[in-house]
């Protein structure tokens, strides 16, 4: 059976460049094989359908999209999980853009293009970071003894 | 090496020698041709904001799949209509990044 700590975890990426989506998926099979489980989009409402209908551990997403920000989608993502880790790319990005992705709860941002290394340095970096939440979590969880709960009621 | 010749110039990828992405390098080249219409047809058809959005898409997937060149000459264009350059600069940046799509190859150099 599979527990909420051995779960693996799951990655979505989201770039309009279908291409884009092919690499970085590419680059995440190749270094994390099935330790990670990843699936790309190119459509932002496909996104945020994902986003709803499945539990997404860490999310990459392209900043800048036609018809659609990156931050939009960031948005979906903490509100169906605050845990979610979001990492941006991004073509280029003003100092604001970088400041609102901070303040909503961006994990980090590279820059396109994007180089192997240091991709899979950022990924590896946010699915440690997920992981120990996941276990404060789980462990939080099993101090709340059934008094405990008793008392919230 | 002459001008001419430097057209001519097959354009090789740095990953085209991986052989776990050789086979989405390859799919990226061959993709290249519908790029090239795409944008000389944004260009022709007067549509500037497409052209911006479709140089910015292939400065950064060009990069990043080992075609810097090409990402630089990308850059240059969605830079040119950005700074609302004359059309025929903007056609001048253009043609130079079209012809690297053009000469854009997978493998390696043999």
């Amino acid at each position: 059976m599979q527990t909420p700590l051995s779960r693996k975890p799951k990655i979505l990426i989201v770039d309009d460049e279908p291409a884009m989506v092919r690499l970085l998926l590419k680059f995440i099979e190749r270094r994390f094989g099935d330790r990670a489980q990843a699936e790309g989009t190119i459509d932002p409402t496909d996104a945020k359908k994902r986003i709803n209908d499945q539990l997404i551990d860490l999310l990459v997403t392209d900043l800048e999209m036609p018809g659609i920000s990156g931050m939009e989608i960031l948005r979906a993502a903490k509100r169906r999980n605050a845990f979610t880790q979001v990492l941006f790319i991004t073509g280029h990005s003003s100092h604001e853009s970088l400041l609102d992705a901070l303040e909503l709860g961006a994990t980090d941002y590279l820059v396109k293009p994007v180089v192997e290394e240091s991709f899979l340095e950022l990924i590896a970096e946010a699915l440690k970071r997920h992981h120990r939440w996941r276990v404060a979590l789980s462990e939080t969880w099993r101090d709340v003894t059934p008094v405990s709960v008793a008392e919230w009621v | 090496m002459s001008n001419v010749a430097q057209e001519n110039r097959p354009v090789y990828s740095d990953l085209g020698g991986d052989p776990d992405l050789g086979e989405l390098v390859e799919m990226f080249v061959d993709e290249m041709e519908d790029r090239i219409q795409s944008l000389r047809g944004a260009f022709d058809a007067g549509d500037l904001d497409k052209l911006r959005t479709l140089a910015h898409q292939l400065k950064g997937a060009a990069g990043s799949y080992g075609f810097g060149t090409i990402t630089d000459a990308a850059f240059a264009v969605e830079s040119s209509v950005r700074r609302q350059l004359s059309t025929p600069q903007i056609e001048h940046e253009l043609e130079s990044l079209l012809s690297l799509c053009r000469r854009a190859r997978a493998g390696v150099p043999s």
